[in-house]
């Protein structure tokens, strides 16, 4: 019945450049779905921290993977990500993360 | 200028979601949210349960103008447990609507003017199933607050309603909804008590088949909400539909806007339960039959009709109060 909490950390090279936005909100809680909020960590600019709250429980490892290939594709660093999550599939997650990377990105450009 | 503005106003309403409705029901650039999603207000209860929590707990509140008028947004969103009310979100809207009154309160005090200060609006779009069960003691709780900060704000400032969302407005907060000054639906917005599916689930398909999309919008959908008097404004299923309509009430005089409210005195429940015996006998099986009780002829042409034919053709239930022809 209870929530499982899982915690992410990835260090890297620091980001260079400014970042535009103040946060990002994607997604809903809803089965099968997740929101993603990202704030900047100005503080610690080589980290990357995840949060995840999740409805399925034991899911840690599959969890790993998809933030694992996420962080491997994006340069994320500076920032703090909290995911809450219904239940959403792999795929879905990957799907929500790439377009936190869109927004992430288009608001630099913009 | 504001090119996001610009491309939701002629989205359909239904389909966008709380937070984007808050944003564009107000003018363009104008609305600020409060307490969002960062300030990570969810609710203590869901969490126990194993239910997932959301950091804005289902509902968007915020500041912005509407016409010309300051106002005090809240947006439910039915994505998050389907709308349900439980203590954060009962919470936020509560205290929007003080906020209004208490803003209020400072435009008085600053000018002796009632034509230059201006006067708050409180927009409230409802999309919700009513009471959240996980935290039903908070949520009733907070249904009852709402509706007393309603009284509260009786012919200060106004209050205006908008269903349009994808569930509608069901439970608890299908009360709050007929507590409102003036309410705005859509043809596709649905307004009731309890909801389509929990009738069937209690009494049985016999009673009512909520399959039956049909029966369910012509017994709760805006057009008969329309015809019952129980929404002031049918409009069609755009947000700039929604927020000129919304601008031009909050244009009017309080008076006005006040005279609107169909409860909240005795007399009006008088009003409301006459309408309750011309809908509860036996010559009266769908709605449709009331329909024709107010002298509606081709049902079938008002049902099919577009949006402003139905407005200008439809005869709705002769209450016959003050201002119902206009």
């Amino acid at each position: 019945m209870a929530l499982e909490r899982l915690e992410f950390e990835y260090l890297g090279p620091a980001e260079k450049g400014k970042r535009d936005w103040e946060y990002i909100h994607i997604g809903h809680v809803m089965s099968g779905d997740l929101e993603i909020l990202a704030e900047p960590m100005p503080h610690e600019p080589g980290v990357t921290k995840f949060h995840v709250t999740t409805s399925a429980v034991g899911f840690g490892s599959v969890w790993q993977m998809v933030i694992d290939e996420f962080m491997a594709t994006h340069k994320v660093r500076a920032c703090e990500i909290w995911i809450n999550d219904d239940g959403a599939t792999p795929a879905v997650v990957k799907l929500r993360l790439a377009q936190l990377a869109k927004e992430m990105s288009r608001e630099k450009s913009g | 200028m504001d090119d996001r503005w610009n491309l939701l106003q002629n989205q359909p309403f239904s389909r966008l979601n709380a937070r984007e409705r808050a944003y564009a029901i107000c003018n363009p650039e104008s609305f600020t949210e409060l307490l969002g999603p960062r300030l990570k207000l969810t609710s203590p209860h869901l969490p126990p349960m194993g239910q997932t929590p959301q950091f804005d707990d289902g509902v968007v509140v915020g500041l912005g103008t509407v016409g010309k008028a300051p106002a005090v947004v809240v947006s439910q969103e039915s994505k998050f447990l389907g709308g349900g009310v439980g203590e954060a979100h009962g919470t936020k809207m509560v205290m929007a609507i003080r906020l209004a009154l208490r803003g209020q309160e400072i435009l008085e005090s600053r000018s002796k003017s009632s034509e230059s200060r201006g006067r708050v609006a409180v927009v409230i779009s409802f999309d919700t199933g009513g009471v959240r069960l996980q935290e039903a003691n908070a949520g009733l709780l907070a249904h009852s607050e709402v509706m007393d900060a309603f009284q509260a704000a009786r012919g200060k400032v106004p209050i205006i309603g908008i269903v349009g969302g994808t569930v509608g407005c069901f439970g608890g907060m299908g009360f709050v909804a007929a507590s409102v000054d003036v309410l705005i639906m859509s043809d596709v917005g649905r307004l009731g008590l309890t909801g389509p599916g929990v009738i069937e689930e209690v009494v049985g398909t016999e009673e009512f088949d909520a399959a039956n999309r049909a029966l369910v919008w012509r017994t709760t959908g805006g057009r008969h909400r329309f015809i019952t008097r129980d929404a002031d404004f049918i409009v069609e299923d755009t947000m700039k539909a929604f927020r000129e309509k919304v601008a031009e009430v909050a244009s009017w005089p309080i008076e006005k806007i006040a005279s609107k409210r169909i409860i909240g005195t005795g007399e009006m429940v008088l009003e409301q339960m006459r309408l309750v015996d011309l809908a509860a006998n036996d010559r009266i099986q769908d709605s449709w039959d009331l329909w024709r009780q107010f002298g509606n002829e081709d049902i079938e042409y008002l049902w099919d009709s577009n949006v402003s034919e139905f407005e200008a053709n439809a005869r709705r239930w002769p209450r016959g109060r003050v201002g119902d022809n206009d």
